[in-house]
């Protein structure tokens, strides 16, 4: 019965990393109507950047918190470099730009960190009976809290009004003094931000290696598409879904098997139903 | 207040307007009139930004305001209320009022101001705007611009299918902004609404304008719109 307990909260680990990187996926293409296949880089990118801050202060948490902020500028920066260019592209031409940056950051990373697995001691350690390991406990409850901390900003800062305004309504809110650019930089700089957090959680559970990005990408394209494409809420369950299915399968099959079966299982539901499930939430 | 000199604009591709020349003063209602697809929204849409302008020159007190964004126009004093999604329909009233509270960084007792002023809101405020009247999403519109305070009103058919005690209310909006300083370029089809309000009119077809009338005159108001 342990085993269960633990893999369900196992489950809820890799359902908050895979929904933090998603909800960056979703917010930005709810709102720049931008499809970026770049996104998973980010996540990578989150890992290492935590990796390069920890090797030099041996201090977990600032690392991560300087691998977040790291990667929110550097993601922000490529979408933001090329907005002007780009303005009133359709999303194709940003997939397109896109997934040449993700190519080029990940075979950079690979150029400079090298293809082995950069490893990070976890700063928490022991286990808690029926629910696994502490750090794992900690990351869960980090990511869930900016997940809230997300939700919270949105809904009640006045930032997140006028983000929420041009996802609604750009012309309408450009119409009153909302300068697109200014929101649009906060939306990439947020989206960024929450897959580097992702990757610096994961950072001591995975360890930091170049294919790292491409494989959260896959799950969390599918969660978003899932979940509605712009759809934080389903977007979030989706990801709590896939991370638990994804580990119960492991009590059964091999974890290949698993991420196999997860995958194929959603996109039967696309095919079932295009929508995704968003009219279910 | 605005100058139009020798605009040319359109959508993509395609030119809407040809060589439009205007000018509205303070403290007057100037009014386009014309059949639907003429050019009257898109006039409206690219003295906004919202239109792509080919050729010709927007000022406004002086300024030229002809390369700045949408944005930017609203916040040089520019207040458009469009004939369709003038509003964010998912956000409440309230947060539809905050917008230009927080875009321009204004004193939130703003809000009050506007409540007072527009007591319907009020009572409505937590409401989605999506589930307002058509004359309530008018005044939505009206009150979200009106907190930017602009210097000119762009307003696109407000009276458009709404019932006749809210096409007097909205006509006595835009008597209301002439008397406090602000010029106004009305798109408009109510001759009602025409008579009573506008100082100057311009008869559109085909992209341009063809006849500028100083008072009201029903005949050649009525050839130009096609009733």
């Amino acid at each position: 019965m342990e085993i269960v307990t633990s893999q369900l909260a196992n489950g809820v680990v890799v359902g908050t990393t895979i929904a933090l990187t998603a909800l960056g996926l979703t917010l930005i293409f709810g709102i720049m109507h931008i499809v970026n296949l770049a996104h998973g880089e980010f996540y990578a990118l989150g890992a290492y950047f935590t990796w390069v801050a920890y090797s030099l202060l041996n201090k977990f948490w600032v690392s991560a918190a300087i691998g977040i902020v790291a990667t929110a500028i550097i993601g922000a920066a490529l979408l933001m470099i090329f907005y002007d260019k780009l303005k009133g592209a359709g999303p194709l031409r940003w997939a397109l730009l896109t997934l040449g940056f993700g190519y080029v950051l990940r075979e950079l990373m690979q150029l400079v960190f090298g293809t082995d697995f950069k490893l990070v001691a976890p700063p928490l350690e022991g286990t808690i009976p029926w629910a696994g390991g502490v750090y794992r406990i900690a990351v869960t409850v980090a990511g869930l809290l900016l997940i809230l901390a997300l939700a919270l900003f949105l809904k009640k800062s006045r930032y997140g009004v006028l983000i929420r305004a041009i996802a609604n309504n750009r012309d309408a809110a450009a119409l009153v003094g909302v300068s697109t650019k200014t929101i649009y930089t906060w939306v990439a700089l947020i989206s960024a931000g929450l897959a580097g957090a992702a990757g610096a959680f994961m950072l001591p559970v995975t360890s930091a290696y170049p294919t790292m990005g491409l494989e959260i990408m896959i799950m969390a394209f599918v969660v978003v598409v899932v979940g509605g494409m712009g759809n934080i809420q389903g977007a979030l369950i989706a990801s709590l879904l896939a991370g638990l299915a994804q580990s119960l399968l492991t009590l059964i099959v091999e974890p290949t098997v698993a991420t196999i079966i997860v995958l194929v299982a959603f996109m039967l539901v696309l095919v079932v139903r295009r929508e995704g499930l968003q009219k279910l939430w | 207040m605005l100058k139009v000199q020798n605009l040319c604009a359109g959508y993509g591709p395609v030119q809407v307007l040809w060589d439009i020349n205007l000018a509205v003063p303070a403290r007057k209602v100037v009014c386009v009139v014309g059949r639907n697809g003429v050019g009257k929204s898109t006039l409206l849409n690219t003295i906004a930004g919202l239109a792509d302008r080919r050729s010709g020159a927007l000022c406004l007190s002086g300024e030229s305001i002809t390369q700045l964004s949408t944005a930017q126009r609203a916040r040089s004093g520019i207040g458009y209320v469009p004939q369709q999604r003038e509003i964010c329909p998912d956000l409440t009233v309230e947060e539809n009022l905050l917008v230009p509270i927080y875009a321009l960084g204004l004193e939130p007792a703003k809000l009050s101001a506007v409540y007072g002023r527009f007591a319907r809101l009020k009572e409505r405020r937590y409401q989605v705007a999506g589930s307002l009247s058509g004359g309530e999403r008018k005044l939505l519109a009206f009150a979200r611009v009106m907190l930017c305070s602009p210097k000119i009103f762009l307003i696109d058919e407000p009276t458009e299918g709404l019932m006749p005690s809210a096409v007097v209310e909205i006509s006595g909006l835009i008597a209301r902004c002439r008397e406090e300083g602000a010029a106004v370029l009305l798109v408009e089809q109510n001759l009602q609404v025409i008579e009573a309000v506008a100082d100057r009119i311009h008869l559109m077809n085909s992209g341009r304008i063809e006849l500028t009338l100083d008072k009201f005159d029903e005949a050649q108001i009525v050839k130009y719109l096609g009733v």
